[in-house]
């Protein structure tokens, strides 16, 4: 069955500037093998899959497909090199229906010959993918519904099977199914046991304390390097959460800090059937830490209140009054305010630093008449550039090209200077190195002073147990108090 | 820089030099005189300064509050003032801490005034005087010779006659003249740092105050290794290598920004 080395990975190394990314990374999957990387959030292994999908370059090392070095420097080399990739968001044409998407992505006909006759038969192209999709056991889902009606559950499905039409023999899946409950899960593994039987190489990277059934063998990773590695019947006996990760010494700079009045609550909130009954409250100057695995609904919480995304249900009360958040515009009247991971929402990218900077500034009425005197502009932004601490080569470079920390004060800071109370981060420190990590840390510890309030939702349970002054536990859509142990959590999550 | 910055800049300077003129600031701040002026009038109508032709004076007030009878130095920069503040914050009532010498730990005992039953051992008296304008706190003196050491009352040469010997402090808070990786803190008279070195055999908590300046400085006389300290608290960031160092040896480093008034109205 193991016959030849389909990937190969070999001394893989990637930093960027003084934060290391992957360290001396090597390991090597057969054809028709599973190999199962696993690793805590923050530990990269997402930005492994994105280095073998051809997203990102590396420093150092080697790659090797079929035994021949491979040049894998664009999504498209990856393609043609026979390498296909699933994430967690599902890459589909939202508009179009499930049977379309199937025929879009696939490389060969695998509809019956009416097809190639009839080339609009829309029914033709329905009953092939409908007997598609009984071929993989996902029978029940309906060819003819439009790709935006679906659940992520059943949108990862769908971009599952359409990768299945793509003529590749690698196939990269990156906690690609987060969403899909116990049953479907297993049907997933019975296709993936499937295509394994055909000769395909599975690299399977997840973060869940389970290791896979197809797996046959198994890697797990912290911090960009390998930390452990088991392969054949060793594996069925492995107890993921007995392995000690080591936890690195931390230290993180919690400032004791007076709480003082209820500035927030939310109650019985509630969003589609992900989230079903979450509350909490908040006071000022306080950090609450809201953690959970991946998938489990911490973006989607945060959304819901910062007026991103419309509650299903349930209410919110800012400084004890209920309010009605149903749009963005409502949260920053509230003094709420969305910091998310990727930045999404900072970084207006074709705007300079300096623009990004005082764009908060001049956001008030009183500055619709008047103009903006330049010197005015330039002062102001070197003056909030060295208030921040921001690390820059020239006051207009371009956002992206600062590091991941002082990327992630630009954004913050638009919060402070805009006035907002509340500031809620997703992943605050995800790919940012230890001193960049001490200074938004301590950015935190001065907004609490002023009596800010801050809710982080996090992966990283240091950062929640080291800097936060209570920690939720969001599961099953429902949040609860963790009074627990480490280990607790961490079987959690 | 801001408008409320200049003006707390030019009221710096009325009170150094008692008169400013407009030409000299405007030159000084890079800003038309037309700014100046207007910043002057608003001064004058807080009743700081009466303007001149040409400048403004120090209104006559403002020059008495500059001279306090009780202190010879004071004053503290902001950055002293910044870290004295997030000291303060890791002080809780009832703790028995000890305080050492220095503008740092004078501007710390200035503000602790709603803490409650405190004991402080302190060789400062500057610090000593401001702590027990609140009555209920518990000040205790070092014994030695009492002197005035760079701008600042202290008693340089304490505890060598076993004052210490039934005493355990909570906290220890300490201003360093210098740390740097390979020999660790340091301060400029000898005498002190032998206090010192007794005080932190006392305490679990080492609380090492410093302005960004004093790093990868070496001064005269060695406390200890830079792993002695349990807080390191600084005003501006520090050079990336102690950044590594005390996050890698689980000393959290505290620091501060100037967010106060970036806020737009």
């Amino acid at each position: 069955m193991h016959s030849h080395i389909t990937l190969e990975v070999s001394h893989l190394s990637k930093a960027y500037d003084s934060l290391r990314l992957l360290s001396d990374v090597s390991f090597c999957i057969h054809s028709g093998e599973m190999l199962s990387i696993v690793g805590q959030n923050s530990s990269f292994k997402t930005t492994l899959a994105k280095i073998l999908c051809g997203l990102e370059p590396y420093d150092s090392g080697a790659v090797l497909i079929d035994g021949g070095p491979a040049n894998i420097s664009s999504p498209h080399s990856a393609r043609s090199l026979g390498i296909v990739s699933l994430g967690e968001i599902a890459r589909l044409c939202e508009d179009l229906t499930i049977a379309e998407n199937i025929f879009l992505f696939g490389k060969r006909g695998i509809s019956p010959a009416k097809i190639k006759h009839n080339w609009n038969s829309k029914k033709a192209v329905v009953e092939s993918a409908r007997s598609f999709l009984a071929k993989y056991g996902f029978g029940w889902l309906d060819p003819c519904a439009a790709v935006d009606t679906l659940g992520l559950a059943e949108k990862q499905i769908l971009a599952f099977l359409c990768a299945l039409t793509q003529d590749a023999k690698i196939m990269i899946i990156d906690d690609a199914f987060s969403a899909l409950n116990p049953e479907e899960l297993s049907q997933i593994f019975r296709v993936l046991e499937q295509i394994k039987d055909d000769g395909m190489s599975i690299l399977y990277l997840s973060s869940c304390a389970k290791v896979p059934e197809p797996a046959d063998s198994l890697l797990l990773i912290q911090d960009g390097k390998i930390i452990f590695t088991a392969s054949g019947e060793a594996l069925r006996r492995i107890d993921l959460a007995s392995i000690p990760f080591s936890d690195p010494p931390r230290a993180y700079p919690k400032l004791p800090v007076k709480l003082g009045e209820e500035v927030f609550r939310c109650e019985h909130l509630s969003y589609r059937d992900l989230l079903k009954d979450v509350s909490f409250c908040l006071r000022e100057g306080e950090i609450l830490g809201i953690v959970g695995g991946a998938g489990v609904g911490k973006t989607t919480l945060a959304r819901l209140i910062s007026g991103h995304l419309p509650k299903s249900g349930g209410d919110l009360y800012v400084n004890r009054k209920p309010v009605r958040i149903s749009s963005v515009h409502d949260a920053y009247e509230n003094g709420l305010r969305l910091i998310l991971d990727d930045r999404e929402f900072g970084i207006i990218r074709h705007l300079s630093l300096a623009e990004n900077l005082i764009f908060p500034c001049y956001n008030s009425r009183k500055f619709a008449l008047s103009p903006i005197s330049s010197r005015k502009y330039t002062e102001t932004s070197y003056c909030l550039a060295s208030r921040l601490d921001i690390n820059y080569f020239d006051i207009n470079q371009p956002p992206e090209l600062l590091s991941a920390g002082n990327q992630q004060k630009m954004v913050l800071s638009r919060g402070i200077v805009a006035g907002a109370n509340i500031f809620i981060l997703d992943e605050p420190t995800r790919g940012v190195d230890n001193i960049g990590r001490v200074q938004i840390y301590n950015m935190f510890n001065n907004l609490l002073r002023e009596g800010k309030s801050i809710v982080i939702l996090t992966s990283d349970l240091g950062e929640a147990a080291g800097m936060c002054d209570r920690i939720l536990l969001l599961e099953d859509g429902v949040l609860s108090e963790t009074p627990g142990a480490a280990a607790q959590k961490r079987n959690a999550v | 820089m801001f408008a409320s910055e200049r003006r707390k800049k030019i009221c710096q300077m009325l009170m150094d030099y008692k008169s400013v003129d407009v030409s000299r600031l405007s030159k000084l701040f890079n800003i038309s005189t037309v700014t100046i002026r207007k910043d002057l009038e608003l001064l004058e109508s807080e009743g700081i300064l009466t303007r001149t032709h040409g400048g403004a004076i120090l209104n006559d007030s403002f020059q008495q509050q500059g001279q306090a009878p009780d202190a010879i130095e004071d004053m503290c920069n902001p950055e002293e003032s910044q870290i004295a503040t997030i000291a303060s914050h890791f002080i809780q009532d009832n703790e028995f801490i000890f305080l050492g010498t220095g503008s740092i730990c004078t501007q710390i005992s200035k503000i602790l005034t709603e803490k409650k039953n405190l004991t402080i051992v302190t060789n400062n008296i500057s610090a000593a005087i401001h702590l027990k304008k609140n009555p209920e706190f518990n000040v205790i003196i070092a014994s030695g010779t009492f002197g005035v050491y760079n701008g600042y009352y202290g008693v340089m040469d304490a505890f060598y006659t076993g004052f210490l010997d039934n005493m355990y402090f909570d906290k220890v808070f300490i201003a360093v003249d210098g740390i740097s990786l390979n020999t660790g803190y340091s301060v400029d008279n000898s005498n002190l740092c032998l206090t010192y070195q007794s005080v932190c055999a006392k305490t679990g908590e080492v609380i090492v105050c410093a302005e960004s300046s004093k790093f990868s400085r070496n001064s005269f006389a060695r406390i200890g290794a830079p792993d002695m300290a349990t807080k390191i608290i600084t005003a501006e960031a520090i050079p990336e290598e102690f950044s590594d160092y005390f996050y890698n040896h689980n000393i959290p480093v505290y620091h501060s920004y100037r967010l106060d008034d970036i806020q737009a109205d």
